[in-house]
């Protein structure tokens, strides 16, 4: 078993056990509370760049399954964790999580008092660490040095648009760094479904015909995108039914002139109470949010707040007064996550039978 | 016995006459809600506390919403019974119908709380409903509909209920004659499970596996079903088993508490499993999966409240079948209550009178809309259950120890850690007071072929058998298939062995005893690998700064501040466990229920807890049972969720500081132990119950108080009893027993004692113990009067002047009821054991009852 070291960017070290890649990495440390779903949440594209602590005690005992992928390649850069479990359960037997990170290039470290860890998280927000050999002056020099880019969005959306065929509802989703479970949710709905490039302008995506656009979730701060993808949601949101989802529901809410923050902490897990406000149903979600719209700058004559985090008083779901648009922060595709919030996808695909229905 | 008969009775017919008064202002009292809580009756196999502890937190939190209640029980190990919060206490039996009926109407019952009883209570209600009794009265049930009390009992009808859901459940068919049983046997195929129709008593399920199991299970089925009615089930043996518990409010709002899985497969009772939370080995879609499963049964049953549900998963077939359905407390809500720190029984108890769930409000203690959040761990718990077949054995009873559907175990332990391997060595510690029940070696001397039939057919001591197979290096797969225990445990198991290795080959090494504590090995064990003593090493770890960390129980993974007072050990960097002040007692209370007095040891501890924070005294408790009443935080101001062990006890005490170390006498070493330390301990005296009489032995006592800080005469008489197994009664002084003289000898401590004398060969002493904890039951029941309070305040110096008036008015049971009766229930100990003798007498019963021949207003002076 070989020793590596947790530094954090405030000078502490953490000495634990090494697992998964034994690569040197550097990325925002943030903590997620889900007990379950941590080969999703590792291949969650909106970790990219970020070391996740889980505070769930083991994980890895389930393995790696194939309906688990959130995205085949995942980026994160790290997994920390109090004890991880080498079962493989897939039909060769071969990968355990161990494994799975080492083919992914991903490092991971054990034995850590990540409950010790995560009370020091929920206060000291945006630290940055790394997975190192050695804790020492060099190491710190190197993780404090480090500049992490704001292009997260570039590196993990697809560069060129790609289908995943259906005979229902013809769909474009934009991609932020899109997970599985988006793609899954449609696919049982029969979609016909076109991602493509978040860059994609209004008219080529108009030019698909679809009958509504979803917003993929994604990593990062929605401000570092430009001005340009704000204008190509206002066009599309004016045409054709639109759901954004986490990053795309930021950018939707930035489109419509409302206003991000990050947040004091981040939150990430699967467990607070979001109250639907027309029927004041209280379900729960996936969340992962570093990010907030700004409850005081929503332009209250276009926008509608419709979800609400009942714990943190976090805005959660918005919708256009005047389009057939809306947003969630959290994830309705609940892989991982519980399911009373994928009723989200089935409101979607109504939108847009009312639109098919138009035409 | 005439004479107090017609005493009980003039007290009802008072009672009576009272509300007769009460009745004819009823038209304007008609919107007055009166609720009646059923109580849970005897202590009984697969129910120790839980029960209890949920009734106090429901009294108090109707208290504190202002509920006119009325509390209805028999249990005289009944904590809540003596502290009600304000409710009116009845003293008769909630399994009875008749005497429900009888309170209903004697107290103008509007409402009838049935989920704090357990089953019992469930039977009662549904009963009355049977007789269209409740709709008749315009009463309610609070908590389902009538309709869903009606499933309960009718696994038929529930079953029917699920498939019309659409919930997959187990093909299930009711036979009335032992043909028909063997019919569907042959139709679904062997093996088959087989449970009774309306069963007396818990119903127990029972595999059998060929034609001759089927007839033997089912001459008992038909003999246990009030209808004569049983039902063959296809059986779903192997399968994983997991439980579910959900809340659910009157709006609609759904909420997941926990889930546990059971290391073991389906066919060895989930109460005889090992089991985990939160859940280890199921795939998050499987899980929620799960959990959208439980919301739509509660939905459909319209529950406001708890509910449990228990599925047997195929993770092959990705399939689930419905196994049980418990829309009341029980012991699974217990165990996730004390393994997540969320207070399942208050938030219960607020949502069944119909708060929703975003306006409960908890305690500051808790975050705020603490309630709301769904409970998540960043700890692992272990319970392990407790088998008492060596006390059978000890008195040459011979008993079968395999494992089966019907429930064998009397008690559980829950281990917490930050890892599996922490949190089941822990538990496992726990359970077993002996290290020899321990050693990595005991089954070395096991043949190969009987190891496999083990593996097979597991025994109690499986835990150990799985390591001695991984010792003889059967592979993690192999063993998986063997027992259908997930892979996973074998892994972890692994681990444990691996440790064991390298720890004794390490002898003496800071290092690996650093690693060892880290993951839960005991003083006592790395001492067997060592060859050393426990002292030894707890003195190494002590010197070389490896000392317990104490993290909290809190139900959001360190995601919010929540000042939850529970603690766990673990050896970590942080310690958020600071002392609590100068005046602080440690109370170390019962620990794993074993066979005998448990319950009234519970009882007993809690209310010494109880009367210590009326004192002012800071109170902290430490005990490992997940059903124990002591553990609830409403009654203590700090708990620790850890064994009972010297290190684990001296750790707690080098952290605390307390004033006082409150001990259950019986704890022998440990008393040793810490008076060796100079630790100032406060022994509660106990002796076993009732020296272990047989069914029918007969003797008189006289119970005494024997204490010098009261300034009476010493020892002071307080009460006779009459002892004919397995009826206790209190008496008056009429039987011509000897006058007690001081055995200054056996009455070294301040504390209650009894004299037994024959009662035959001319009344001669038999022997001075300290008084059974079962008998304060009787005593505090009988007479009214609180003496463990009292004794508590002595011990403290505290005694006050309503003790000493009391005192000089003896003797006390005169002075309020003649006649009252504790009875040690039966339990069907044989036949679940299937001993070769039948296992009688005291040692072997797990509860008893007060007889009450009208039921009556219970009050106690506290």
């Amino acid at each position: 078993m070989t020793e590596r070291y947790l530094i954090l960017s405030d000078g502490t070290a953490y000495k634990g056990q090494a697992f998964g890649s034994p690569a040197t990495t550097s990325g925002t440390i943030v903590f997620n509370t889900s007990v379950t779903g941590y080969q999703e949440i590792i291949t969650d594209p909106i970790y990219h760049n970020q070391i996740i602590v889980f505070t769930t005690p083991t994980i890895g005992a389930v393995g790696v399954n194939h309906e688990s992928y959130e995205s085949i390649l995942p980026t994160a850069k790290g997994v920390v964790v109090r004890e991880v479990a080498e079962v493989s359960t897939n039909r060769q037997r071969s990968l355990s999580l161990d494994q799975f990170l080492r083919v992914h290039n991903i490092p991971g470290i054990s034995g850590i008092d990540t409950r010790q860890l995560v009370r020091k998280l929920r206060t000291h927000n945006g630290l940055n660490a790394s997975i190192v050999d050695v804790a020492d002056e060099h190491a710190f020099d190197q993780l404090n040095a480090i500049v992490l880019t704001n292009q997260q969005v570039s590196q993990v959306a697809t560069p060129r648009p790609y289908a995943n065929p259906g005979m229902g509802h013809n769909i474009v989703v934009m991609d932020f760094g899109l997970k599985s479970g988006i793609l899954r949710e449609l696919a049982v709905r029969d979609a016909n479904v076109t991602v493509v490039p978040y860059t994609t302008t209004a008219d080529d995506i108009l030019n698909l015909d679809p009958d509504g656009i979803i917003l993929s979730s994604g990593p990062g701060d929605p401000r570092d995108l430009g001005q340009d993808i704000l204008t190509t949601i206002k066009t599309l949101e004016t045409r054709v039914p639109l759901l954004g989802i986490g990053l795309g529901h930021e950018l939707f809410a930035l489109a419509n002139s409302a206003t991000i923050q990050r947040l004091p902490v981040a939150h990430q897990g699967m467990n607070h109470p979001i109250r639907e406000i027309i029927t004041n149903q209280i379900m729960y979600a996936a969340q992962a949010e570093e990010y907030g719209v700004d409850r005081d700058s929503i332009n209250r004559d276009q926008l509608l707040i419709t979800h609400i985090d009942l714990i943190d008083g976090s805005i959660q779901g918005l919708r256009h007064r005047d389009y057939p648009a809306f947003s969630v922060q959290f994830f309705p595709d609940a892989a991982p996550g519980p399911w009373e919030a994928t009723q989200v996808f089935d409101d979607f695909i109504e939108l847009t039978g009312i639109r098919g229905e138009q035409h | 016995m005439a004479e107090e008969t017609s005493q009980g009775a003039q007290t009802t017919a008072q009672l009576a006459t009272f509300n007769q008064a009460e009745h004819s202002a009823e038209k304007t009292a008609s919107v007055h809600q009166r609720l009646l809580v059923i109580g849970d009756g005897p202590n009984d196999f697969g129910h120790e506390t839980e029960l209890d502890a949920a009734t106090y937190q429901t009294l108090s939190v109707l208290h504190k919403h202002n509920y006119d209640t009325v509390y209805l029980n028999n249990n005289p190990f009944s904590f809540s019974m003596e502290n009600a919060c304000g409710a009116t206490v009845i003293m008769g039996d909630p399994s009875d119908v008749a005497t429900v009926r009888q309170v209903i109407e004697s107290e103008h019952i509007t409402s009838i709380v049935p989920t704090v009883g357990g089953l019992t209570a469930m039977r009662t209600v549904e009963e009355l409903i049977a007789h269209d009794y409740l709709d008749d009265k315009h009463i309610n049930v609070l908590g389902m509909p009538l309709t869903t009390v009606r499933l309960i009992n009718n696994p038929a009808l529930m079953n029917q209920t699920l498939r019309d859901l659409g919930e997959p459940v187990i093909t299930s068919q009711v036979a009335s004659t032992t043909s028909d049983a063997f019919d569907i046997a042959r139709q679904v195929g062997f093996p088959v499970i087989v449970k009774s129709v309306a069963p007396r008593g818990e119903g127990d399920r029972v595999l059998a596996e060929n034609a001759d199991q089927l007839d033997v299970a089912l001459s008992a089925a038909f003999e246990r079903s009030r209808t004569r009615q049983v039902i063959v089930d296809q059986s779903i043996v192997g399968l994983k088993e997991v439980s579910f518990e959900v809340l659910r409010d009157a709006r609609g709002t759904e909420l997941l508490l926990g889930a546990m899985e059971d290391m073991d497969p389906v066919g060895i009772h989930a109460a005889d499993s090992i089991e985990v939370t939160p859940i280890q080995t199921l795939t998050d879609r499987e899980y929620q999966k799960l959990r959208q499963a439980a919301f739509h049964v509660a939905r459909r049953l319209h529950i406001v409240g708890v509910m449990h549900v228990q599925f047997a998963l195929d993770p092959v077939l990705d399939n689930y079948f419905i196994m049980k359905v418990n829309p009341y407390y029980d012991r699974v809500s217990a165990m996730l209550s004390r393994a997540s720190g969320y207070p399942i029984a208050l938030v219960a108890a607020n949502v069944m009178t119909g708060i929703s769930l975003p306006e409960v409000r908890l305690s500051s203690r808790f975050a705020k809309r603490t309630a709301l959040i769904e409970p998540v761990l960043d700890h692992v718990v272990v319970r392990f259950p407790i088998f008492a077949f060596d006390e059978a054995e000890r008195r040459g009873v011979k008993v079968d120890r395999q494992l089966t559907t019907v429930q064998k175990s009397v008690g559980a332990t829950l281990g917490i850690g930050r890892s599996l391997e922490e949190a089941m060595l822990k538990a496992m510690r726990a359970a077993h007071y002996h290290n020899r029940d321990f050693a990595f070696d005991a089954l070395s001397k096991l043949s190969d072929n009987d190891l496999i039939q083990q593996l097979i057919h597991p025994h109690d001591n499986r835990m150990m058998l799985l390591l001695e197979a991984i010792r003889r290096g059967y592979q993690s797969d192999e063993l998986a298939e063997l027992t259908q225990i997930d892979e996973f445990y074998f892994h972890k198991l692994r681990n444990i062995y691996n440790l064991e290795v390298d720890i004794a080959a390490h002898s003496g090494s800071e290092e690996w005893l650093q690693r060892a504590k880290y993951y839960g090995f005991s003083d006592g064990l790395i001492a067997q690998l060592w060859q050393t003593n426990a002292d030894a090493v707890m003195n190494q770890a002590h010197t070389a700064g490896i000392i317990p960390t104490y993290k909290t129980v809190e139900p959001t993974a360190g995601e919010f501040s929540e000042v939850v007072p529970t603690f766990y050990s673990t050896y970590e960097l942080e310690n958020e466990s600071r002392p609590l002040a100068d005046n602080t007692a440690l109370v170390v209370t019962t620990g794993a229920f074993r066979l005998g007095d448990g319950a009234a040891g519970e009882y007993v501890m809690s209310t010494v807890i109880s009367e210590l924070h009326q004192q002012g005294i800071k109170t902290v408790v430490v005990n490992n049972n997940p059903n124990a009443i002591s553990l609830i935080p409403q009654l203590t101001d700090k708990q620790y969720l850890e064994p009972q062990e010297i290190s684990d006890i001296l750790g707690i005490i080098d952290l605390e500081h307390p004033r006082w170390v409150f001990v259950p006498g019986n704890r022998l070493k440990l008393i040793g132990a810490l008076r060796l330390r100079h630790i100032n301990v406060i022994v509660i005296n106990k002796d076993k119950a009732s020296k272990a009489a047989q069914d029918g032995d007969q003797f008189l006592t006289r119970v005494v108080y024997h204490t010098n800080k009261i300034g009476v005469a010493d020892p002071v008489e307080i009460a006779q009893t009459a002892y004919h197994a397995p009826t206790h009664r209190l008496v008056v002084d009429n039987q011509g027993v000897p006058g007690i003289d001081a055995e200054p000898g056996s009455m070294r401590q301040s504390g209650f004692y009894n004299t037994l004398f024959s009662a035959f060969s001319g009344h001669s002493r038999m022997v001075t113990t300290a008084l059974p904890f079962p008998e304060f039951g009787l005593l505090n029941k009988g007479t009214g009067i609180n003496w463990i309070r009292m004794l508590v305040r002595a011990l403290l110096d505290k005694t006050t002047a309503a003790d000493r008036r009391d005192f000089s008015q003896g003797p006390f049971i005169t002075a309020t009821r003649g006649d009252v009766e504790m009875v040690d229930i039966p339990v069907n100990l044989d036949t679940r054991w299937r001993a070769n003798l039948p296992l009688a007498g005291a040692q072997f019963k797990l509860g008893a009852k007060i007889n009450v021949k009208f039921p009556y207003e219970f009050k106690i002076i506290n």
